[in-house]
């Protein structure tokens, strides 16, 4: 979705605005697949995940008289696919929610992990998953979104400084446990 | 651009704050962590997301396919004005909001369409193309929009006619030529061929910054705020290839290529190295080609393989 500009978002949210249902058509199918991503990472299920993204486009196009030309039509639909997500984990059990089981999900990213030969993934991906909620979030939402601070400061509604400060704090906390074990390993081998 | 750049200071003064040691780390993980994404693993099929708009538009009542399929003004062509006349007091009584429901008409994927505009002008649409336009035209102005690419010829009349694609404009007398603006590209883009007449081709948002094209010579403008390139010569029959159902690209990024043929042969194909997504291509057939077999040769050419899925192909690294 970095290959959609600004400016794109802004045309779609005037003619969404005025009723055009071409544009939102338009805007649905260039930025499905991407939301309904990030909506998976709240409920680890691709169906659930598609369902969200639905409910959330249908209330996009319910409220479109009201959308604020100063506001960002991405970070909007961010807003409203996090909601309704949240609001899905609060209201189903998790014990009953089906999870995608992704070890097995396709072959290509058995070949993905051979080429990477790093070992550094797993445990990465356990230390992002430890940081405090909201370091967490925003550390997502930059490195895998790839939303600017302002743009994230939207969606988590807290200032952009304070996305700064929660960024740059992840990022010294997993530095400082990649550093550990860097030492951890290097012993090992002596 | 601004938060890219914004984006790119403030890790750079955090940087800054650290030893060497640190910010290698920093760094690694900066990158390494980008791979963690499991849910770049979750891809949504055309068809998947196909259907879920079918769920939203019959929640919503919106209805792209009925103004697609059925072409409402296809008969008042043939009337004359008084009838028209007669017809728009009509509507008026009926209710002015008819008048506001645009008409549109597009090709499927698969199929290329040719339209007849109620100025005799025609339109031949490449698959996945669509036009819009309102209900007076040739009333009031000869105004369409265009998405995807299409080719014109255009009737002579008193009316200058317009084509309005998401960043430009092509305004002309009478003439034949051949506009591309899809909108999976990087940033919004149009192209414009003249085969025949001239035109003027500019920025919807910077009139002022128009160019005239002569027979054979193609500009493009690229984003809301560029300017049209100085006109060049070029081969009509690359450029028009798509209405023989040929294939010819120059120099196009892989994503517009593998969007066209998506397009063309009603496919769905997949490409998981994301990074060959913007590498530009050549490529050009001059007779019918599957589309085997020119995902056969871009995975040659790029050292990828691929392999077939129902509808669709799936295009990944080689082991």
């Amino acid at each position: 979705m970095d290959s959609i500009s600004d400016d794109q978002f802004s045309a779609w949210a005037r003619s969404i605005r005025n009723g055009d249902e071409i544009a939102f058509k338009n805007m649905f199918d260039a930025t499905f697949e991407n939301y309904v991503r990030y909506a998976w990472r709240f409920t680890k299920n691709k169906d659930t995940a598609m369902d969200i993204v639905q409910e959330s486009f249908i209330k996009l196009w319910q409220i479109r008289s009201n959308l604020d030309p100063s506001k960002s039509l991405k970070t909007y639909l961010y807003q409203i696919v996090k909601n309704n997500a949240l609001n899905y984990l609060r209201d189903t059990p998790q014990d009953s929610a089906q999870l995608d089981d992704l070890q097995i999900a396709d072959e290509s990213s058995v070949v993905f992990k051979e080429e990477q030969e790093s070992e550094l993934l797993e445990p990465l991906k356990k230390w992002i998953d430890e940081l405090p909620d909201r370091q967490q979030e925003a550390f997502k939402l930059s490195r895998y979104e790839g939303l600017s601070h302002d743009e994230i400061a939207e969606i988590m509604d807290i200032s952009a400084r304070t996305v700064n400060n929660h960024i740059v704090a992840a990022l010294n906390n997993l530095q400082e446990r990649y550093k550990t074990y860097k030492d951890v390993n290097d012993k090992h081998y002596e | 651009m601004n938060s890219k750049n914004s984006f790119n200071n403030w890790l750079a003064e955090f940087l800054d704050t650290l030893d060497q040691e640190e910010q290698e780390n920093v760094e690694k993980i900066w990158k390494e962590a980008k791979k963690t994404d499991e849910s770049q693993n979750v891809s949504v099929s055309e068809k998947e997301k196909d259907d879920v708009f079918a769920n939203i538009a019959s929640q919503t009542g919106i209805d792209t396919e009925a103004k697609q399929d059925k072409p409402q003004t296809a008969e008042i062509r043939t009337l004359n004005w008084r009838w028209i006349a007669a017809a728009a007091v009509i509507i008026i009584a009926a209710g002015l909001s008819f008048l506001t429901i645009p008409v549109q008409y597009s090709a499927s994927y698969g199929e290329l369409t040719t339209v007849t505009l109620p100025d005799e002008s025609t339109v031949t649409l490449n698959s996945g193309s669509s036009i819009t336009y309102n209900r007076l035209f040739n009333f009031t102005d000869r105004e369409v929009s265009l998405e995807g690419e299409a080719y014109f010829e255009v009737k002579n009349g008193n009316l200058p006619f317009k084509v309005h694609t998401s960043n430009a404009i092509v305004k002309v007398l009478g003439t034949s030529f051949n506009i591309r603006s899809w909108q999976d590209s990087k940033v919004p883009e149009t192209s414009v061929l003249l085969t025949e007449g001239s035109l003027a081709f500019y920025p919807t948002k910077n009139p002022d910054e128009s160019v005239i094209l002569e027979p054979g010579q193609k500009s493009i403008l690229k984003n809301f705020d560029g300017i049209p390139e100085q006109p060049f010569d070029v081969s009509k029959d690359k450029t028009l290839a798509w209405m023989n159902n040929q294939f010819a690209f120059e120099n196009m990024p892989l994503i517009q290529i593998i969007r066209e043929i998506e397009r063309r042969f009603d496919l769905d194909i997949q490409v998981k190295p994301q990074e060959v997504l913007f590498d530009t291509l050549t490529i050009y057939y001059n007779q019918k080609v599957d589309a085997e077999q020119i995902v056969q040769d871009i995975c040659q050419s790029k050292a990828l393989n691929y392999r077939k899925i129902n509808g669709g192909f799936i295009i990944e690294n080689k082991r």
